[in-house]
């Protein structure tokens, strides 16, 4: 509601609120990295484009409750983050000439293109000016939007380690001026153990997840795979690309053995294997087999 | 017996590396109550319970701790 005093809702507000609020959490979860990773691609700077998408979300906090929650929710963020990316634009002289590039993406686009921006992200966040340990941390928190408390389980460290990480790396990255810009081809591979180490990261959070209202997170298991599959198509060739598929896609056929009908779960030992999807295993363990032979 | 007396060995070997990780302690709670340790199985296993937060996760863990 728009009368609220310090931007919180009162407990037990409007059910319009709260609705537009669930749309809007659906939607972050959905689209925000990909809108993260478009605008990055049109700003060229991370930090701008954060801010961007953070505008966009704030817009949305703050309209959707009065206007109602818009027909096409992913569609209305888009043209948000849009437009601010234009005013960005616009603000920066230097980037000038980018203006023609905004003619794209006018709406919330489905291509593969955009797919593949993502990825693209992914090996650009894993920067090799910064340190190893931080990188990948960096890249889950900012492209794949994993929380902090999420980030320290993959870890295994504590939550004010990882939040002093990042904190270190946004500030060395506006200090030294990291120059985050897409990597071209041949340098794909010196980023390549990072790339993975995101990719299984993310698979990992998505398979049993570290929060106490659901056991697993099949958005992150369905990214992962997704990520993984892009990276195969990229690298065709690499043997740890093609490793890492087989073994995200392998854990994937076994999803429906994994609990039982109350949510419980049930160990390697006690699944029914006959609801395990022998189709997926059998592409997987040729995957694998890829895997093997190109192993040097 | 001997097969989980190595297994435990092996894994208590990865102690500095994995001493965050519930599953490691979840794992030496397994072997431990397979060689008859009972007691430390259980500590392993409270261990474990203490650094995860995921719910299916909680429930058998607070399950074997019954």
């Amino acid at each position: 509601m728009a009368g609220t005093r310090d931007g919180g809702d009162p407990p037990g507000a409007d059910p319009a609120v709260a609705a537009s609020r669930d749309a809007l959490a659906v939607v972050f979860r959905e689209e925000g990295s990909r809108l993260t990773a478009s605008v990055m691609r049109v700003l060229g700077d991370f930090d701008a484009a954060e801010e961007v998408v953070q505008d966009a979300l704030l817009a949305a906090w703050q309209q959707w409750p009065v206007e109602g929650v818009p027909q096409r929710p992913a569609a209305w963020l888009w043209t948000v983050a849009r437009r601010r990316a234009v005013d960005v634009l616009r603000r920066d002289l230097r980037h000038r000439e980018k203006l023609a590039l905004l003619a794209w993406p006018a709406e919330q686009p489905s291509e593969p293109e955009v797919d593949d921006d993502r990825l693209r992200l992914v090996f650009t966040c894993c920067h090799p000016a910064l340190a190893p340990e931080v990188r990948v941390a960096l890249t889950l928190r900012t492209v794949c939007g994993l929380s902090t408390a999420e980030i320290a389980s993959g870890f295994m460290v504590s939550e004010a380690a990882i939040v002093q990480r990042l904190t270190r790396a946004r500030r060395k990255i506006a200090a030294a001026g990291v120059p985050y810009r897409v990597p071209a081809d041949d340098e794909l591979g010196e980023r390549l153990r990072d790339v993975l180490a995101v990719i299984y990261l993310l698979f990992n959070e998505g398979y049993l997840c570290n929060a106490a209202d659901r056991p697993q997170r099949h958005d992150l298991s369905h990214d992962a795979d997704w990520l993984a599959g892009l990276l195969v198509r990229l690298m065709p060739t690499e043997p740890e690309a093609l490793g890492l598929l087989a073994l995200i896609r392998l854990h994937r056929a076994r999803a429906a053995a994994r609990f039982d009908a109350r949510g419980r779960l049930v160990l390697l030992r006690d699944q029914d294997r006959g609801q395990w999807n022998r189709a997926q295993i059998a592409a997987a363990a040729d995957l694998r087999c890829c895997a093997a032979h190109r192993h040097r | 017996m001997l097969g989980a007396q190595a297994a435990l060995d092996e894994v208590d070997s990865l102690r500095d590396e994995l001493d965050r990780y519930h599953l490691f302690h979840a794992t030496r709670a397994d072997l431990l109550r397979t060689l008859g340790r009972s007691v430390e199985a259980r500590r392993a296993d409270e261990r474990a319970l203490g650094l995860t937060a995921n719910p299916a996760e909680r429930a058998l863990l607070e399950q074997r701790l019954t």
